[in-house]
């Protein structure tokens, strides 16, 4: 189930991988030259914020194979191409996903070791999964999600927000758990889920290298980047100007060009 | 129902995912549904509507392909220097070429979303193949209707803003009566944003349906939109249009091709569905859900009328 392709400078191939009864869409970029032991996994926001970053993921991909590294884009289950809908959705099983992804492009790019790139809620994910795992030589967050129900919160009045243009007027019980935000179904499971997200709580110490890079300061990412750093965690900070490609109009094909420029350049550093 | 990703087109470089029913048998009337990007939105669609689309066709037994255009999503860009009408138009037959070849399909629906409508109604008006064309709140191309567009969009949010959750909050109403409310704030949306906005949207709404079209800055495949729809028809193309309920572009529509929209339907040709309680993109989910079965309930309909079908169609669930 995969289609391949040679372009100049790079080959690209689209595929479904991971358990057979729950496929997951990947795209593999590979260098042409020059390559890298080390694999890439980007790990993508969700949803809304998904879609919106889409070409911009994309762009990310193709400079980090220029870069000599071997790339996987990936869609989570129940997410973008892969199979599934919201009913199952949840970080546990999205976790399982970017080790599924892991394996997947360290086999596809013949390399021992993978670093893991996320934007928002997959720099949640990405710093996660790279507990415990020696394999994982480095993790860079791209403006990360510290506390799910902030990040619940963030979605809400956003929601609320795209409501205030409608016809009628629509207004959201903000006492009550939300079913939907943004034109995606939020189950119990998935809420709760998300509620339990805190970086900040998990204790253990992390061996792999951390860059972070945001637009602007935030407190809890500030917060994050103290423990990880109190924790003998080596961390790398940057301040990196761009647009807010997860919340931008996507008709706008706007690509952070510091921000990408700055992820490749710190990933070529440490693998 | 059965999904797998395909490179195809010049080069190899346009992305897509083919999904097809389980059941190879039951492949409805060799008709193959391509869903053509919503503007610069990758394959998947709005809030992944076309996922959701294309698995419920599957299941319903239509071959479906959901692809991106030459430099759109995952697709490559072209290396030909061909220009974007004509790139449009090339991988668009490239990929009916493909699935008449893999597939063994003769004939295409072309689904298409805001831009993706109006590519769908150029390249039936090109290609005899496409025997079917869903136009989903084809909007925008036009200075003159963004700026309507925005304006109204505008003033509704302000009115909501503004709407029975504010004027019954004991709490806005008292830092109204105290001194603390931001007054300059206030007077600007009421006065300009709500007030102003919408008077403006009347006027430009009023002049258009009196002068009729006078811009230049709208796009010829709007401008010509009539003809192209008498054309399809006239050549048995069948033609759903959708609108979200209240669409800036259903209003638009309605004044550039009234007469078609009036004609074509009575005639058979021409479906007109609006969705309620929905906005451009489909955020809430019973609206992406009605658009489904809307688009679902034509297919079936339309295939077993245009193909005298007498197979059953096996309904599924995503």
């Amino acid at each position: 189930m995969s289609s391949h392709v040679q372009f100049p400078g790079e080959a690209v191939e689209v595929f479904y991988f991971g358990a057979p009864d729950q496929p997951l869409y990947g795209v593999f970029h590979q260098p042409a030259a020059n390559v890298r032991s080390c694999a890439i996994v980007l790990c993508p926001p969700i949803e809304q914020e998904y879609i919106r970053c889409h070409r911009a993921y994309r762009q990310l991909a193709v400079r980090l194979a220029r870069a000599g590294f071997p790339t996987l884009r990936f869609d989570y289950y129940g997410t973008g191409d892969s199979s599934g809908d919201e009913a199952v959705m949840g970080l546990d099983v999205w976790l399982d996903n970017v080790g599924a992804a892991m394996e997947e492009a360290k086999s596809r790019g013949g390399a021992s070791r993978v670093a893991l790139v996320g934007l928002r809620l997959g720099a949640a994910l990405a710093l996660m999964a790279a507990r415990g795992r020696p394999d994982v030589a480095a993790v860079a967050l791209w403006e990360p999600v510290v506390s799910g129900r902030e990040y619940l919160n963030e979605l809400m009045a956003w929601h609320q927000e795209k409501l205030r243009y409608f016809l009628s007027n629509i207004v959201m019980d903000s006492g009550q758990k939300p079913t939907e935000l943004l034109g995606f179904a939020i189950t119990d499971r998935m809420f709760e889920s998300l509620t339990s997200l805190n970086l900040l709580g998990e204790g253990q110490k992390l061996s792999n290298p951390v860059y972070i890079v945001e637009a602007e300061p935030d407190t809890l990412v500030n917060q994050l980047r103290q423990q990880l750093a109190n924790r003998s965690t080596e961390v790398t900070y940057q301040n990196a100007d761009g647009p807010r490609v997860w919340t931008d109009d996507p008709d706008k094909a706007l690509v952070p060009n510091q921000v990408l420029e700055a992820i490749v350049n710190w990933v070529s550093g440490m693998c | 129902m059965r999904e797998m990703p395909v490179q195809l087109g010049a080069g190899k470089n346009l992305v897509g995912i083919l999904a097809r029913p389980d059941d190879a048998g039951a492949v409805q009337s060799q008709t193959a549904v391509v869903f053509l990007n919503a503007g610069l939105i990758h394959h998947v669609g709005p809030t992944r509507i076309y996922v959701k689309m294309a698995r419920r066709l599957a299941h319903m037994g239509f071959v479906t392909l959901r692809f991106d255009l030459s430099g759109v999503g995952d697709s490559r860009v072209r290396q030909d220097n061909l220009s974007l009408e004509d790139m449009i138009v090339d991988d668009l037959n490239r990929v009916m070429d493909y699935l008449a070849v893999t597939e063994r399909v003769q004939r295409f629906v072309l689904v298409g979303h805001c831009g993706g409508a109006f590519v769908s109604l150029g390249m039936a008006l090109r290609d005899a193949r496409v025997i079917g064309v869903v136009m989903i709140n084809a909007e925008g191309g036009d200075a003159g209707w963004d700026s309507y567009d925005l304006k109204r969009k505008t003033s509704r949010y302000y009115q909501n803003y503004y709407g029975r959750a504010t004027l019954t909050n004991p709490e806005k109403w008292k830092k109204l009566l105290t001194g603390k409310a931001d007054y300059g704030s206030i007077i600007r949306n009421v006065f300009q944003n709500i007030l102003w906005n919408k008077l403006s949207a009347t006027a430009f709404r009023a002049r258009y349906a009196v002068l009729g079209d006078k811009s230049d800055s709208t796009r010829p495949e709007i401008a010509n939109m009539g003809d192209g729809l008498r054309t399809l028809a006239q050549r048995d193309t069948q033609i759903l249009i959708v609108y979200s309920q209240g669409s800036s572009g259903l209003q638009r529509t309605r004044l550039l091709v009234g007469g078609e929209l009036q004609e074509l339907s009575v005639a058979g040709k021409l479906k007109l569905e609006i969705i309620p309680q929905a906005d451009h993109t489909f955020t809430l989910l019973a609206s992406q859900e009605r658009l489904t079965q809307v688009v679902a309930s034509w297919m079936r309909a339309f295939i077993q009328e245009s193909a005298g079908s007498k197979t059953t169609y096996q309904e599924g669930v995503i």
